[in-house]
């Protein structure tokens, strides 16, 4: 029967339909854009950061709008929403620890070997979230952007830097790009290659008439 | 020989218990569908499935008679939404269709 209808599959597909509007990767290059501006100009930047904790309220307003319209609406499972904020929150607070707040606690601007492990450790993180979530969806998208990751991390290690801080910057500012602009290419799309199906509200109208 | 032949018919009458209301493609669909999310709308379960409205609304009565699904209607500012949702009872009737085909396929 599982062959018949694989649900695991069906779970898979439910999210990757309910998420091709672009959001997702729209969402993580708000938030890395933030740090990167945090840590270039360590001012207003960090409310950026709040973006991403505040998203499911303002996704929700304007998924409403553009998105529900055209493919409808499903709640996920309380295990898989659950599953997804406890992965998402530890791999937010892994790059909170290391970018901001573990530098502030330790002067460790004097310990040279910081200067490359935080590149590779941040680049890691990285492609294990994007390759992590490839392997659960099963889409190609996010293991693209996994190797997009792997790229930045090494684009960053070959420049030189004179402070490791502006490596981190730049690791950040490729990485917002590439999600922004993917996640705007996907939004645009989506709105173009699906229209506004307003059927239920013709069939409203029609059944009133009728009666 | 006709041992052989007992078996195959055990086999076919496990069928018997098969529950038919979820058995007809279009409604197994439905309810795979909404078996893998909390609720659903009635658009997306119309695009999942590949119904047509007329058809999603007459197989969504059945299994609301059947109070497999509860179908809650609301309005978002003037527009109509139909949120559905797979009952406790639909949940247990498909993961029972699911075990019944499931040891009929095995023992095939």
């Amino acid at each position: 029967m599982n062959n018949i209808i694989d649900m695991k599959k069906l779970e898979k597909n439910t999210f990757l339909d309910t998420n091709q509007d672009g959001f997702i990767e729209l969402i993580l290059g708000i938030f890395y854009f933030g740090i990167a501006g945090y840590i270039g100009t360590k001012t207003f930047p960090i409310l950026l950061i709040m973006l991403p904790i505040f998203a499911p309220i303002w996704m929700k307003l304007v998924r409403n709008k553009f998105t529900y319209p055209r493919i409808g609406y499903a709640t996920p499972k309380n295990r898989s929403t659950k599953t997804i904020i406890q992965l998402v929150f530890s791999y937010l607070l892994f790059v909170i620890c290391f970018v901001i707040i573990i530098p502030l606690l330790i002067n460790i601007n004097n310990i040279q070997i910081w200067d490359n492990l935080v590149q590779i450790m941040l680049g890691i993180a990285t492609f294990i979230l994007f390759a992590g979530i490839g392997y659960i969806t099963t889409s190609l998208r996010y293991y693209r952007l996994s190797v997009l990751s792997f790229s930045c991390l090494v684009i960053v290690s070959i420049v030189e830097f004179d402070d490791f801080r502006n490596s981190i910057e730049l690791f950040f500012l490729l990485m917002s790009g590439i999600l922004m602009i993917s996640g705007i290419v996907l939004f645009i799309n989506f709105i173009k290659k699906i229209p506004i199906n307003d059927m239920e509200d013709v069939h409203e109208a029609e059944t009133k008439k009728n009666k | 020989m006709r041992q052989k032949q007992k078996k195959t018919n055990d086999n076919l009458s496990s069928l018997q218990t098969v529950d038919k209301l979820i058995h007809s493609p279009a409604r197994l669909r439905i309810m795979a569908h909404l078996f893998v999310v909390e609720n659903a709308d009635f658009l997306y379960i119309m695009r999942q499935t590949d119904l047509t409205f007329g058809n999603l609304s007459s197989h969504l009565n059945t299994l609301e008679k059947a109070a497999y699904v509860t179908i809650s209607k609301e309005f978002i500012g003037k527009k109509p939404h139909t949120l559905i949702k797979l009952t406790d009872k639909g949940r247990e009737a498909f993961l029972h269709y699911k075990k019944n085909m499931q040891q009929f396929f095995n023992k095939l």
